[in-house]
């Protein structure tokens, strides 16, 4: 084999301990009897691995958990929340329904009917919007009443 | 504490939204995911933001997590992800902002890293962060993972999806441009 073989095995196999044990004996023999090689591995060590290997891991500061903590506790809050117009929006379309059907069955005129259910479904739409998504707790709260109340 | 000992409990706990049991993971991981976004971002509140978004995807993203890849490698390729983006867009905005000259946004410190390296005592992790600095994201995470992270070739090749030549490819690249920058020439 040539240096420029060995080269590359030292520059990656070699420093990664990557080599099985044929190669570690073919790369030993060489570096051996080849000072070029020897002083390209003690190169790469110094220059290009260790300054590397050395560094020593940095703890995370404390307050990351904290705030991570705060963000997850608002994404849960935000997420049944939503659930919560999730539900509310299909017993309105429930309601929607019965009363519509209700309404048929009293023997009203069909085409007055069909809007009725455009418009119901439409409400229903509307109120499953993902905006709630970010919405504080308070905001959807607020909006909750405002659907309920008004 | 490590990732591998996270056991499928605390994993199935957290994926139903127990935050005390996932504060267990993030005990077990933050330690790699910090030290991966310090190497790959440029300052400590880019790696910061970085840790933050990696677990806030891993919280949300538990519920599909199947056990068919490890959790490590799955944890891993997260961070990888996060990280690569996060410089992508850091790079992008260097390049509107010194559109006029190229070199010039290869020489100028930002504001967040003169601030850095102020507060920085040590002066061997800034010595360490200015070697990689210079790689491009693909040879630098590759770097990270295999020297600060220790991962075998095998690893590295599952948690970045490709194969264990480019893996070597990429280290013998990367490390041929840190000894040029040490100032090594090959002798013949
Ligand atoms: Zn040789």
């Amino acid at each position: 084999m040539k240096c420029n073989k060995f080269r590359d095995i030292i520059i990656t196999d070699h420093v990664d301990g990557e080599l099985d044990e044929q190669g570690k004996q073919e790369l030993a023999s060489h570096l051996q009897e080849c000072a070029g090689c020897r002083e390209f591995a003690a190169a790469v060590l110094a220059v290009a691995v260790d300054p590397l290997r050395k560094t020593t891991p940095e703890e995370p500061p404390a307050f990351l958990w904290t705030r991570l903590q705060s963000r997850l506790e608002q994404e849960q809050r935000n997420h049944s929340g939503l659930k919560w117009l999730q539900v509310l929006a299909t017993s309105a379309m429930f309601l929607a329904m019965v009363l519509t059907g209700n309404y048929l069955v009293s023997g009203m005129v069909g085409t007055t009917n069909s809007q009725e259910v455009v418009a119901s479904s439409e409400v229903a739409s509307q109120l499953s919007l993902s905006e709630f998504n970010d919405m504080p707790n308070e905001q959807v709260e607020t909006v909750y009443n405002n659907i309920i109340g008004g | 504490m490590d990732i591998q000992s996270i056991s499928p409990d605390i994993i199935h706990k957290s994926a139903a939204g127990d935050i005390q049991a996932f504060a267990e993971i993030y005990k077990s991981a933050s330690s790699f995911v910090y030290n991966v976004a310090l190497r790959t971002a440029r300052n400590r509140e880019d790696a910061q933001e970085i840790t933050q978004e990696v677990f806030l995807k891993v919280f949300k993203n538990l519920r599909d997590f199947r056990f068919k890849s490890s959790f490590k490698t799955w944890l891993y390729r997260i961070t990888v992800n996060t990280a690569l983006n996060a410089l992508k867009k850091a790079a992008h905005e260097r390049r509107r902002q010194f559109a006029y000259h190229e070199n010039i946004s290869a020489e100028l410190p930002t504001q967040a890293e003169a601030i850095e390296t102020s507060l920085d005592h040590s002066g061997q992790k800034e010595q360490v962060n200015k070697m990689l600095e210079t790689l491009n994201p693909e040879y630098r995470t590759c770097i990270v993972l295999r020297e600060m992270q220790g991962l075998r070739y095998d690893e590295i090749a599952q948690v970045l999806q490709i194969n264990i030549n480019t893996v070597r490819s990429r280290l013998k690249r990367a490390r041929e441009m840190l000894l040029k920058r040490g100032g090594y020439h090959e002798m013949q």
